[in-house]
């Protein structure tokens, strides 16, 4: 379980998020969803430390994350962004090998993500856009982390492969932060939906309700699934 | 004359060997140093920019009264050859850690890398290429240089050099010029097949 409770955040002089308090449960998939600059990748990098909140505590099981190890909080959760940041100058096969300590071996991690072993011998640019998306994935699953954060990491993709990787997503055991701007793709995914607006909370509830909210912008993206 | 030129080539090597060694070992650490705080690095970048504009033979000049250092012969030539070093090997590494995209190493950070780590395992062979460019530049450019040395009696081509301006002969002075031209086409040639070597994915991410 990570607990939010008062959470601000600054980019600069500017604050990006405001007080804000969210419980995100264990093994179940949260979206964090909502425009550009509200505030959502911020949230995440806040969870793994990429970024410090300005006030606020947060709660990692029963411990204060700000208290921890960085390194080993890193560790223990898994990170992909839309950039994916993979090493250009190692193959897939030692991207995922240097911070492997899965129970299931490298070939079968990276098979059950669809790569084949051929293409772990590969390097990044030797790769399509969707193979590197799994070698991403698959390095971030490597140290089987128990927390997995998402940062729109399927924005760039083809609709298809988009929903195969997403499939992908919903198989994993994980507690799952997932950021996206896309109101389908947080229908599809999220157990819990938290929409942010210029960072405050417009709504946090199940996916399911989100539909009753009576929030002006949640209401304006709505109504782009009708259109 | 075969063997005064062997050996006149063998104290132009050391020359350039020591001082752009000494050059690498103090500005690859000055450059790690510099990316990391950018505010007095961007000052040290300024400090070696400024000593690359003083011409060589004033730098002599201007150095050759301090006492240690000072004086006449391949010590304070060293040192001054060190100094040019310097600048390329220092901008050329600072440019290729700043190449570096963000996202790269803030997906080494959040794989729970250490600052260290990160150098060794992802930033410094990533800016391998653009480093090792700056160590051609250097010891192109000081195996040009060290030829002056000879003024301030280091030793090296330059004695060559200078005796043929002196005395008019055109066989001395090719005598000098020509292996120095040679060593650092050699050296230029070198330096380029281990960039080449060197470079990974030519793609950007």
């Amino acid at each position: 379980m990570i607990q939010l409770e008062g959470v601000s955040a600054r980019h600069g002089s500017t604050n990006v998020l405001h007080n804000l308090s969210i419980r995100f449960e264990n093994q179940r998939r949260t979206v964090l969803l909502g425009r550009s600059g509200s505030g959502k990748s911020t949230l995440l990098r806040l969870i793994n430390r990429l970024i410090e909140p300005s006030s606020g505590t947060i709660r990692y099981g029963n411990q204060q994350l700000a208290q921890m190890d960085p390194l080993e909080l890193c560790r223990s959760i898994g990170f992909v962004s839309q950039h994916l940041g993979l090493f250009p100058h190692w193959t897939a096969r030692k991207q995922i090998e240097r911070f492997h300590s899965h129970p299931q071996g490298i070939e079968e991690l990276a098979a059950s993500l669809g790569l084949d072993p051929q293409q772990l011998d590969r390097y990044p640019h030797q790769l399509s856009g969707g193979q590197q998306q799994r070698v991403a994935l698959a390095r971030a699953l490597a140290s089987n982390p128990p927390v997995l954060l998402l940062d729109e990491p399927f924005s760039a993709l083809d609709p298809l492969l988009r929903l195969e990787l997403q499939n992908l997503v919903m198989g994993l055991d994980k507690t799952i932060l997932f950021v996206t701007h896309d109101l389908r793709e947080a229908l599809r995914l999220g157990d819990q939906i938290v929409f942010l607006r210029a960072g405050h909370i417009a709504y946090d509830g199940p996916a399911h309700q989100i539909h009753a909210s009576d929030d002006l912008e949640v209401r304006a993206y709505l109504e782009t699934l009708e259109s | 004359m075969t063997s005064n030129m062997i050996q006149l080539i063998f104290e132009h090597l050391i020359l350039v060997v020591v001082a752009v060694a000494a050059a690498t070992a103090v500005a690859i650490p000055a450059a790690i140093w510099s990316y990391r705080n950018p505010g007095p690095g961007a000052l040290v970048l300024k400090l070696t920019d400024i000593v690359q504009t003083i011409p060589s033979l004033a730098l002599f000049g201007l150095l050759l009264p301090l006492p240690l250092l000072g004086g006449i012969g391949a010590k304070l030539a060293i040192f001054v050859l060190f100094l040019y070093a310097l600048l390329p090997i220092l901008r050329n590494t600072i440019l290729g850690l700043e190449n570096i995209p963000a996202a790269i190493r803030e997906s080494a950070t959040a794989l729970g890398m250490s600052p260290g780590e990160i150098l060794r395992e992802v930033e410094l062979p990533l800016a391998a290429t653009s480093i090792i460019a700056g160590l051609r530049i250097a010891t192109v450019t000081t195996i040009g240089t060290a030829t002056v040395a000879a003024a301030i009696g280091a030793g090296g081509l330059g004695v060559l050099l200078y005796r043929g301006l002196a005395t008019v002969e055109t066989e001395l002075l090719l005598a000098g010029a020509l292996p120095a031209a040679l060593l650092a086409v050699a050296a230029d040639r070198l330096f380029q097949w281990i960039e080449g070597k060197l470079s990974i994915s030519p793609q950007q991410h």
